[in-house]
């Protein structure tokens, strides 16, 4: 098995009004995560914290190798980091930030920057107070990018975006996700774009993980029963029901996040008719694992 | 390979810095120019080298540390292989510099003129009282924008750059070994100059060190 890229154990982080508690996942080399959650779930504190912008006050982070935020320095070499949130320097062109870049980074590669360049549309005379926040964005993962990074951090790359930038940065990313020594953290809210490359999936909300592991596992481990009942059924307990929705009392969907086919043989052993076996998307699935989870914690 | 990153930050800033830097010595020259031709000419002088000595180093604060904060560009060199130590010392030492080059060509101009020129140097006590208290007055800013995140006292620190040079001034003229010799031929150095300008060299210091104390502890840069 691959070393992994980047490892989070128990790290905690306290403001007055957020808290980030007991974060613990990993992401193996050549990966790609999905780090989905809410807006304020800690998503980006968690992404400082890697990138040893924000100290933990406990808990252990590894990236590449090294240990953060003491060796931050060395890992940065190979961390490519891009934000929602960043912005270039809004008095100087984007070429005087390529060759900015390309001083320090002697990986920068000129010819994939040029490439990139026209891909993206932008011009090097471009002061980038003059761009638009597309092209804003285009700008820095190109720059990210060209540097042919090990590891690429990517907090909302999205937010913000219209559709065709959109589309242009996350074909850019799966094409460069074909280096399989590649590996990215991808977070976003919008559970589509991140479903369309990722590998693994980590959800967190209020500060806490709420679960972390591979796609497929998430897509084939949870489904919608949609059930018709007899009057006067009661639906049986069974293990993995997240959530049961009952529609004037003959109709009910039931949501399960470990789906077998023993599971719809059990209801219709208890009188139940399975009317239809629903999979789930990405989002519908990160929606049922806040919800849930949130009722866990009120009680 | 971290002492590079360190030195791109620092040569950055001062590039984009360099205008602000001509604009401190044309704004001293010309000021030097205005001096002894009468009232007015050392009225206008006197704001002149003030501007020249200060705003420019004000101006370099307040958009290379404060503004790069404001607008988010900090995430974008912070993501640099730099700590966040030493970014921030970077950004100091740009500043620093930016500040104290022409500060210090127009205090070596002042000097040179006092010493070499045959200008009447009565005025020198109080020009080196008022050029060492612009040092401060600048290193006090670049503490606030180096080591604070908040806008409450960012502001305060406009504040004060704009109304103490007023009451420095005032007191420095009032002080009778000091404010009654400017139309002097020569410099009359008491112990009331030397006392001040030893304070105002403490200032800085202090002002210095507690800055890269509060460098070295900051634990969330972003």
């Amino acid at each position: 098995m691959n070393a992994p890229a980047l490892q989070f154990d128990g790290v905690e982080k306290s403001y007055p009004y957020f808290k980030l508690a007991n974060v613990s996942f990993e992401l193996a080399t050549g990966q790609i995560m999905g780090f989905i959650g809410p807006n304020g779930a800690g998503k980006s504190t968690t992404i400082r914290i890697l990138m040893g912008m924000v100290l933990p006050d406990r808990g252990a982070v590894r990236v590449l190798g090294h240990s953060m935020p003491q060796e931050q320095a060395l890992a940065k070499w190979d961390i490519g980091f891009m934000s929602e949130e960043m912005r270039l320097y809004g008095y100087a062109t984007l070429g005087w930030h390529m060759d900015f870049v390309a001083a320090i980074y002697p990986t920068w590669d000129a010819r994939y920057a040029a490439t990139l360049l026209k891909r993206f549309d932008l011009r090097r005379e471009q002061k980038m107070k003059s761009m638009s926040h597309g092209q804003h964005m285009k700008s820095i993962l190109l720059l990210v990018l060209a540097r042919r990074p090990r590891l690429l951090v990517l907090d909302e790359p999205m937010t913000g975006l219209d559709p065709v930038a959109r589309h242009e940065v996350l074909s850019e990313l799966m094409s460069a996700v074909t280096d399989e020594t590649r590996s990215i953290l991808f977070s976003s809210h919008h559970t589509q774009d991140v479903e369309q490359i990722s590998d693994q999936i980590t959800f967190i909300d209020r500060g806490r993980i709420i679960e972390s592991s591979d796609k497929e596992s998430f897509l084939d481990r949870w489904r919608r029963l949609q059930l018709e009942l007899p009057t006067g059924l009661q639906l049986p307990v069974l293990p993995g029901i997240v959530d049961v929705k009952s529609a004037g009392g003959r109709l009910a969907a039931v949501t399960t996040n470990a789906f077998t086919p023993a599971l719809a043989s059990a209801y219709q052993e208890a009188g139940a008719c399975v009317r239809e076996i629903q999979h789930m998307s990405l989002e519908e699935i990160f929606v049922a694992e806040v919800m849930g989870s949130r009722k866990e914690i009120v009680a | 390979m971290n002492r590079s990153v360190f030195w791109c930050i620092v040569r950055r800033d001062l590039r984009f810095s360099g205008i602000l830097i001509a604009a401190s010595l044309i704004l001293g020259a010309v000021g030097f120019a205005f001096g002894g031709h009468g009232k007015i000419g050392s009225f206008v002088s006197t704001i002149l080298l003030i501007t020249g000595g200060l705003a420019p180093g004000i101006f370099v604060c307040s958009i290379f540390i404060w503004g790069e904060r404001k607008e988010k560009s900090r995430l974008f060199a912070l993501s640099l292989p730099i700590s966040p130590t030493r970014y921030a010392l970077a950004k100091g030492l740009a500043a620093l510099l930016a500040y104290v080059v022409p500060w210090t060509v127009l205090a070596a101009t002042a000097i040179v003129g006092y010493t070499l020129l045959s200008v009447p140097s009565g005025s020198a006590p109080l020009f080196a009282t008022m050029w060492l208290f612009l040092l401060d007055v600048f290193c006090l800013f670049l503490c606030i924008t180096l080591v604070s995140d908040s806008d409450g006292l960012f502001t305060a620190g406009i504040v004060f750059v704009n109304t103490s040079i007023a009451p420095f001034f005032f007191v420095m003229q009032n002080i009778p070994s000091i404010g009654s010799h400017v139309a002097d031929a020569t410099a009359s150095w008491g112990p009331a100059a030397f006392t001040t300008m030893g304070v105002e060299v403490v200032v800085a210091l202090v002002t210095f060190t507690f800055t890269a104390y509060r460098i070295s502890r900051m634990r969330d840069l972003v």
